[in-house]
């Protein structure tokens, strides 16, 4: 277990690091796939609170940021976990505490909420090809599938959106 | 507009939206939950340690006694199938459903004082999620309700015993599904069915440690309690207690 309380100084500059370089990103998913500011931000930080109780082996991971976006992306899709959260953003807001993240234009907030509508697994392809432009196999490497899963779900996911949104799909 | 050209739009606005959210802020929320989880970390450690060495004490002279013979082995007749210890479930070695008659249905006026009052009774007339409210508390907590909310769809409180440095236990429930998580983050279980048709399943929150999830279900309809660990394991409720919360939330009748 990461002590980041009693001393272990390295261990701390080296998560602090990670959680600066990584934060935004994982909070801009978790915004994505739930569509509110004060879920994602406690999405985002549940999903780091992850990486640090598991900081040792996390570390190691040739690419412990996706390992985090994972965990978030999992986070944002789980029903009754994207329940609790919006409980506690009421309470959150019933206690007069704010988020950081502000709200969305109408326009983008309509896009976000076409993605959230697709199926969960589609969704979170969607969300990751589009916020980092990743490639599919990257996208199936965050996501732990296999990359003829995550083509599929892109295509499909992208042809439903394209429908919903009225919009032509790009070649 | 092509779709790519929409969400390279959409992207940029959440760049905006989430400029201005501080790392420095969130890291500093993130580490003090950490340090707050710590020390019951190490305290179900040593719980662990004392329990393998308590082990190793009594079931050093067992194995001796073991080693004995015991006479022929019988080689035929019925296979005995292995016995599971009173209270458990398969799929649920961590997590033992602790043994006991069934909760007995109670009427509205069974409710602990916390929730006998004219609001909640009248609450739970007209909600749409009558398995809402529990029937049993422990009196000894002093319980109160700092938060609460009552929505259409939605329905949630949290109670925390007086003294405690933060709530204890978080319900919440809605209409949407039965309940059953398939994140793989969640440590799956087998679901209980209790005498009147509900079905419990615990879950092992797999991200905050210390942290029991139970889900009631009618298929229809759920309730989520998680039992957090505000006050380091010595005065809050028992696994004992939390279950038989959830019992008395899960056998309540549903007809009201």
């Amino acid at each position: 277990m990461a002590d980041l309380r009693t001393g272990a100084p390295a261990v701390r500059h080296d998560f602090a690091r990670f959680f600066g370089s990584e934060y935004r990103a994982v909070l801009r998913l978790a915004y994505a796939l739930t569509g509110e500011p004060a879920a994602a931000e406690d999405i985002a930080q549940d999903a780091f609170l992850a990486a640090l109780r598991h900081w040792p082996r996390v570390a190691g991971y040739a690419d412990a940021g996706a390992w985090v976006r994972r965990v978030a992306a999992n986070l944002a899709v789980s029903r009754w976990r994207r329940l609790r959260n919006e409980a506690r953003a009421l309470t959150r807001l019933a206690a007069q505490r704010p988020t950081e993240v502000a709200d969305l234009p109408a326009p983008d907030a309509a896009f976000w909420a076409a993605v959230r509508a697709l199926p969960r697994r589609q969704a979170q392809v969607i969300a990751l090809h589009y916020l980092e432009d990743r490639p599919v196999a990257e996208v199936a490497v965050v996501l732990g599938l296999a990359e003829g899963t995550v083509k599929s779900a892109l295509h499909a996911g992208r042809r439903t959106l394209a429908v919903r949104l009225d919009l032509e799909v790009d070649r | 507009m092509t779709l790519d050209g929409r969400a390279r739009q959409a992207v940029r606005a959440l760049d905006e939206a989430t400029a201005e959210a501080g790392t420095v802020a969130a890291l500093d929320r993130v580490l003090r939950r950490q340090r707050r989880a710590l020390p019951l970390q190490l305290a179900v450690a040593a719980v662990l340690v004392l329990v393998l060495l308590a082990g190793a004490l009594l079931l050093g002279p067992a194995g001796e006694r073991r080693e004995v013979p015991a006479g022929p082995a019988p080689t035929t007749g019925p296979k005995s199938r292995p016995v599971r210890p009173p209270g458990t479930i398969l799929g649920t070695k961590s997590y033992p459903i602790p043994p006991g008659p069934p909760f007995p249905r109670v009427a509205a006026s069974a409710f602990p004082p916390l929730f006998d009052s004219g609001k909640v009774r009248d609450l739970r007339r007209r909600s749409a999620h009558p398995l809402a409210f529990p029937t049993w508390l422990p009196a000894r907590f002093n319980w109160r309700m700092p938060h609460s909310q009552v929505l259409p769809r939605l329905t949630d409180y949290y109670l925390q015993a007086a003294g405690s440095t933060g709530p204890e236990i978080e319900v919440f429930h809605s209409q949407l599904d039965d309940g059953r998580s398939t994140d793989p983050l969640d440590h799956p279980v087998k679901g209980l069915t209790m005498p009147n048709g509900l079905k419990v399943f615990p879950y092992q929150d797999m991200v905050t440690a210390g942290t029991d999830a139970y889900i009631v279900s009618d298929r229809h309809e759920y309730v989520i309690v998680y039992f957090h660990d505000p006050c380091g394991g010595s005065s809050c409720l028992t696994r004992q207690e939390r279950w038989r919360f959830v019992r008395g939330l899960a056998m309540v009748d549903h007809g009201r």
